[in-house]
């Protein structure tokens, strides 16, 4: 029962997590924006709200917001899939698309089926598990303070 | 030698602070509850404070769920003031009493090498403060003299979240003694603290200080960590008497806290602190043959246990809802006075956002056995050994004109066992014009309900005319009432900001003492009374600027105007008419990545305390030599020498000692 708050408190991880990272799966020379994908509207409006003027290695961060007949994923950075979603993560994580993308969820099993970061709520507080090694082999490498934030995933590769 | 009643007013006047120090007030104040810092319609989202990683985990994902807590500072209707976990640790603080310094508005006074006096917006005594203090919404006062024994609240400090302080009467609907301010100590969650710490340090003051940390995860998204330390501190080189110093001690914690992770809007919190604290002083007390002072040096120890448990459902969306049991043990022996208490405290909470309306109640019960040993110097008026007191809070802020204008109106109400039922409403509005200023004003009444020694004891003392002289409690007291009217406004930029606020409270049926001898002149009885008026007013401002990421500059000024308004023939019990004004100016600096250093100058001045005007510098320099290890060196209380922080030299029992300028080397590996 995520709302607005809970989606703006996340949106901000994710803009850190980005901040905080380097690596192949954002090149500023060739993008003219930092985009963040998600196919939940209520996200993309929080969000918007939340990162609105921010911008990540001078680029504008921008909200682009997703449909199952058309998932566009091509142009997106990192990949924000909510709890609701969860059915669409299953038809698209094998899509060869997303392994260039910074991937974000909110569910049981996000890890284990080949996610990057998993978000939880502990005592109404957002916290996150993140598995370094799948970062790595998509081309991210994630700043260490981040990575202490968070509980490290050591479960099997997919 | 004739002995009249101005002869013993002459001679009470020695005891101003010998009552400040024993008989504080319990102060079942009124309480304003935690909520009022919220505020927002539930929709809006953009109301986080900043999007460093800092504030993002310190957020609630609910903006109902605040329980006995701020949420955001631009929000709130109260003077406030949050030390953070990195000022704590960067400043190079020992203690929670030592990083209160930091606060500007907080009168922080220093007895010896373990005792402090705290309070805010009044004076501070070695057990009065008319202060809550709380660790994770569990109060840890003495039910006795509802004061604390801030030299026993050894929390890890990088166990600390942060400190939340709020000057006045901010926080009555948070529980009661509330009616100066509310100190909250929030330690972090065990899933921020996985991680394992041992931590040594060594320095002029203290022999030797070790720490550890051992955290880890359990099933579900649960976790845990245990924590403690011993502590040997050494001995002033100066007593304010001829007398050496004897103030060196052991002290030594160990805590455990748990966090379950039941499923996403439920959780468990479950927490023991034991603390146990040796350590010497020197005290002033009568002589049993002849009631003239005789000094006695006391060897001092408190056991402190306290357990809790917290569950708390979100409900939904826009609503959650907490339960909350506690049980405090403390066991203290000291050469005049020995207790022993058993408090158990049950707090129920529901917060709950309708519209644009949040509706906040609550109700606690509160359950305290007391044992005060009969001595030579203290006896009781009856048989009483336990007293409770129950009641509820009930709380609306209505957002009027959404992101504009706040009310906030509500209300405790308790029924304790000495003065029956007692009601703390209050009226609070936020008006924020525009998006960078808020202005906020409150009116509100606080009770203080007496402390259980001023209620039911006998205490002897010292008398300078070598009469039997006792201090008498007294069973008609009333509860004080006080009524304050406070006003602020706040301004932030991005990088600077201006939060000033102003307060005036009156107070009625205040305790005061009215001294009587007998016929013959053996027997001398400084009888309390709730007959005094007491105005205080003033007012905290402090300016913060960040010209860079490298340069956290403040500056504090606050101003304290005490004064009583006495019936004839009695006089004060705790403080005396005095101003206080204190000045405090802060730098953070980073030097290099690894390199940071901290500077805070304070001037205290007044004649509160009976001492002198003093302005002391500390500095800290931290190193982070690798990822693992950090050191730290710090100096306190520099280029003033030494001098005297609690200089009421007629206070019946404390001596105090020279604080003196001091040295400490740390060294830390989290791993």
């Amino acid at each position: 029962m995520a709302n607005s708050r809970e989606d703006a408190i996340k949106s901000g991880f994710i803009y850190n997590f980005a901040r905080y990272s380097q690596g192949s799966w954002f090149n500023a020379s060739q993008q003219n924006s930092y985009n963040i994908c998600s196919f939940n509207p209520d996200f993309i409006v929080s969000a918007a709200k939340t990162l609105k003027a921010l911008s990540i290695e001078n680029r504008p961060v921008e909200l682009v917001l997703l449909t199952n007949d058309n998932p566009s994923l091509t142009n997106c950075n990192t990949l924000f899939i909510s709890k609701a979603d969860a059915d669409v993560w299953h038809a698209i994580s094998k899509n060869e698309v997303i392994s260039s993308l910074m991937l974000v969820g909110e569910f049981d099993g996000f890890l284990s089926s080949g996610g990057h970061i998993n978000f939880f709520i502990i005592s109404g507080k957002v916290r996150f598990e993140v598995s370094p090694s799948r970062l790595r082999k998509s081309g991210i490498k994630m700043s260490s303070k981040v990575l202490r934030l968070g509980r490290i995933y050591q479960g099997g590769e997919q | 030698m004739e002995i009249t009643k101005a002869t013993i007013m002459s001679s009470v006047k020695r005891y101003q602070y010998f009552y400040t120090v024993l008989f504080a007030l319990s102060s079942t104040a009124f309480i304003t509850h935690p909520a009022y810092g919220k505020s927002e319609e539930y929709n809006e989202a953009d109301d986080l404070p900043s999007l460093d990683f800092d504030s993002l985990m310190a957020a609630d994902i609910q903006v109902t769920s605040a329980m006995k807590r701020l949420q955001n500072k631009s929000d709130t209707a109260a003077s406030i003031y949050v030390l953070t976990n990195r000022e704590i640790i960067q400043s190079g603080v020992t203690s929670v009493a030592q990083a209160l310094t930091l606060v500007p508005g907080m009168q922080v006074r220093k007895l010896d090498n373990n005792q402090w006096a705290i309070t805010t917006r009044s004076t501070a005594g070695r057990h009065s403060s008319k202060l809550l203090v709380m660790i994770d919404g569990q109060s840890i006062y003495n039910p006795g003299f509802a004061g604390v024994y801030w030299e026993a609240i050894n929390v890890p400090l990088y166990d600390i979240e942060r400190i939340e302080v709020i000057r006045g009467q901010g926080g009555l609907l948070w529980g009661s003694n509330a009616t100066n301010g509310v100190v909250n100590i929030i330690t972090k969650h065990t899933a921020d603290t996985r991680d394992n710490i041992v931590q040594l340090a060594t320095g002029t003051k203290q022999d030797y200080k070790v720490d550890f940390r051992v955290g880890g995860d359990l099933v579900n998204y649960s976790s845990f960590r245990i924590s403690g330390g011993v502590e040997q501190t050494d001995e002033s080189s100066k007593s304010e008497k001829d007398l050496s110093a004897h103030d060196d001690g052991k002290k030594q914690n160990l805590n455990g806290r748990v966090d379950f992770n039941i499923n996403d809007d439920l959780s468990l919190l479950a927490q023991v602190w034991y603390n146990n604290i040796d350590m010497g002083q020197n005290l002033r007390l009568a002589d049993v043959n002849t009631n003239l002072s005789s000094y006695v040096y006391d060897q001092y120890t408190l056991d402190y246990l306290q357990l809790m448990t917290r569950l708390d459902h979100r409900i939904s969306p826009v609503s959650n809802q907490m339960l909350q049991v506690s049980f405090s043990s403390q066991r203290g022996e000291q050469a005049y006075y020995r207790d022993k208490f058993l408090t158990t405290d049950i707090d129920y909470q529901m917060n709950t956002l309708i519209k644009h309306t949040q509706f906040d109640w609550g109700v606690n019960y509160r359950y305290s056995d007391v044992f005060i040993e009969e001595n030579d110097f203290f006896s009781n008026l009856s048989n009483l050994n336990h007293y409770d007191h129950f009641g509820g809070f009930i709380q609306f802020q209505f957002n009027l004109v959404p992101d504009k204008f706040k009310l906030i109106i509500g209300n405790r109400s308790e029924k304790n066992s000495f003065t029956g039922w007692e009601h703390q409403p209050m009226v609070r509005f936020l008006w924020t014009p525009e998006s960078r200023h808020t202005i906020w004003g409150a009116v509100s009444q606080g009770v203080r309900v007496p402390s259980f020694l001023e209620y039911n004891n006998i205490a002897r003392v010292n008398s300078s005319l070598g009469i039997r002289s006792d201090i008498i409690g007294n069973n008609d007291i009333d509860a004080e009432k006080s009524f304050s009217k406070e006003l602020g406004y706040r301004y932030s930029e991005d990088n600077w900001g201006v939060d000033i606020s102003l307060f005036h409270t009156k107070a009625r049926n205040v305790l005061v003492i009215d001294p009587d001898v007998n016929d013959t002149f053996t027997y001398i009885t400084y009888n309390f009374v709730s007959d005094g008026e007491l105005t205080t007013y003033g007012g905290e401002a402090t300016l913060n600027w960040s010209p860079n990421r490298k340069l956290n500059t403040e500056i504090g000024y606050s101003l304290t105007s005490y004064q009583y308004d006495l019936p004839a023939g009695t006089t004060e019990a705790i403080g005396h008419d005095a101003y206080m004004r204190q000045l405090i100016a802060k730098a953070n600096i980073t030097l290099t990545d690894n390199h940071h250093l901290s500077l805070t100058y304070r001037i205290e001045d007044g004649e509160a305390y009976d001492t002198k005007d003093y302005a002391v510098l500390d500095a800290s320099w931290r190193w982070q030599i690798n990822d693992t290890v950090t050191f730290s060196l710090t100096g306190n209380n520099l280029l003033y020498g030494k001098h005297i922080e609690y200089g009421n030299s007629s206070e019946a029992y404390t001596v105090v000692t020279f604080i003196e300028p001091s040295y400490l080397a740390q060294i830390t590996a989290k791993f």
